[in-house]
């Protein structure tokens, strides 16, 4: 598996299923924000983006009153995390 | 021996109850544990989507740190978290040259990390059987339940180095010093479907749906976790998982910290059950020993 997804990233190969795409592109961008994930807004945005969203609305209703949805954070811990990225990022580049 | 604790995402969010529980179980084994400071996410299979050293950049990011501060064991609760710890340290430390180039990405060394370990890994060692057997304040032996250990507590077996990888017994052992009754079933490390649940839930629903089939068939009154995402797609999901099945569903998902917190006698807001969809309090009431009662 990992060796599949690595040929992938090297070949350029997107994910053929589009909300797989959709997912890990506002996990990483939310992770750029907070360093941490704020787990409703990831699902929120994959949900509204995939059109799913009026149909999870119940169910975040009965995880929020339960105190297992929490409100999001100020985008202030994402520093560090930005830094790194773009680390990693260059010296991939740098390396091609 | 110190320890860090790295609660990850999930445990500040949709898991909370595994969080809190998890915490009261240490504190009444008088297991001290200390947070990481400064941590992130893991970034589980989205950041190796991205690019492959970020993927081994940003769970390496909390190792580094936690050899920072001298801790000599890292505890993850989540297994997802746990996996990723542990599938970058193996491929770093076999690697020295991948290691120096991850090094410079996070500008810290990682030449005395410290492993990663999951709570049932240290739970489940002999030193605490005896703490465990001589705390025990409630009656659960009335209790039926099948251990759910899902993917990656055990597997795979190379790079998680714990436990049976296809037939796991840590939990069940823990949960047997409590006094539960654990029944065997098939489906231990199956998988749920993971973060499927917001991309193609049908499919989780479908793969939940065997988990309760068989574990009803084993004659289960509850399944117990010890993964947040496994926890999250079979208590949230279970309408749509009974409206599949064709018949009514109503069984309780605990985490195993929150049955052992219990069988240790402590009360029900340290262990969260008020925060599941599946309310396990009557269940619990049923079972435990009327002289020991959940306290509620």
């Amino acid at each position: 598996m990992e060796a599949a997804r690595l040929l992938a990233l090297k070949k350029g190969i997107k994910p053929s299923v589009r909300e797989i795409g959709i997912y890990y592109r506002g996990f990483v961008d939310n992770m750029r924000l907070n360093g941490k994930i704020h787990d409703a807004s990831v699902a929120g945005i994959t949900q509204l983006l995939t059109g799913q969203l009026i149909a999870s609305l119940p169910l975040a209703w009965k995880l929020f009153v339960r105190g297992r949805v929490k409100l999001p954070p100020l985008p202030l811990g994402g520093g560090g995390y930005r830094r790194m990225y773009n680390r990693a990022l260059a010296r991939e580049r740098e390396a091609r | 021996m110190k320890y860090g604790y790295y609660p990850g995402c999930s445990l500040e969010g949709i898991s909370t109850e595994y969080d809190e529980s998890m915490r009261a179980l240490f504190a009444q084994l008088e297991v001290t544990i200390e947070d990481l400071p400064d941590w992130i996410c893991c970034g589980t299979l989205a950041a190796p989507s991205i690019s492959h050293l970020l993927g081994l950049a940003t769970p390496l990011w909390n190792v580094a740190r936690a050899q920072q501060t001298g801790y000599d064991q890292l505890i993850a609760p989540c297994s997802a978290c746990l996996y990723h710890f542990k599938r970058a340290a193996k491929q770093v430390a076999e690697d020295p040259a991948l290691r120096a180039e991850v090094e410079a990405v996070l500008e810290l060394p990682l030449d005395a990390a410290p492993p990663t370990i999951h709570p049932l890994e240290l739970l489940s060692a002999d030193g605490f059987e005896a703490r465990i057997r001589q705390s025990i304040q409630r009656d659960l032996s009335g209790l039926k339940v099948v251990c759910y250990y899902g993917c990656h507590i055990s597997r795979p077996a190379s790079v998680m180095q714990f436990d049976d990888p296809e037939n796991p017994q840590s939990m069940d052992r823990l949960l047997d010093w409590v006094g539960v009754q654990t029944l065997d079933w098939p489906r231990k490390v199956d998988c749920c479907g993971a973060h499927f649940s917001m991309i193609k839930p049908d499919i989780v629903i479908d793969l939940c749906r065997r988990l309760f089939e068989s574990a009803l068939e084993a004659g289960a009154d509850a399944i117990v976790v010890a993964c947040p995402m496994c926890h999250a797609n079979l208590d949230t999901r279970q309408e749509a998982i009974a409206a599949n099945m064709g018949q009514p569903l109503n069984m309780p998902v605990l985490y195993f910290s929150q049955v052992l917190g219990c069988a240790l006698g402590l009360p029900d807001e340290k262990l969260g059950f008020k925060r599941h969809i599946v309310d396990p309090v009557p269940l619990m009431l049923k079972k435990c020993n009327q002289r020991m009662k959940v306290e509620v």
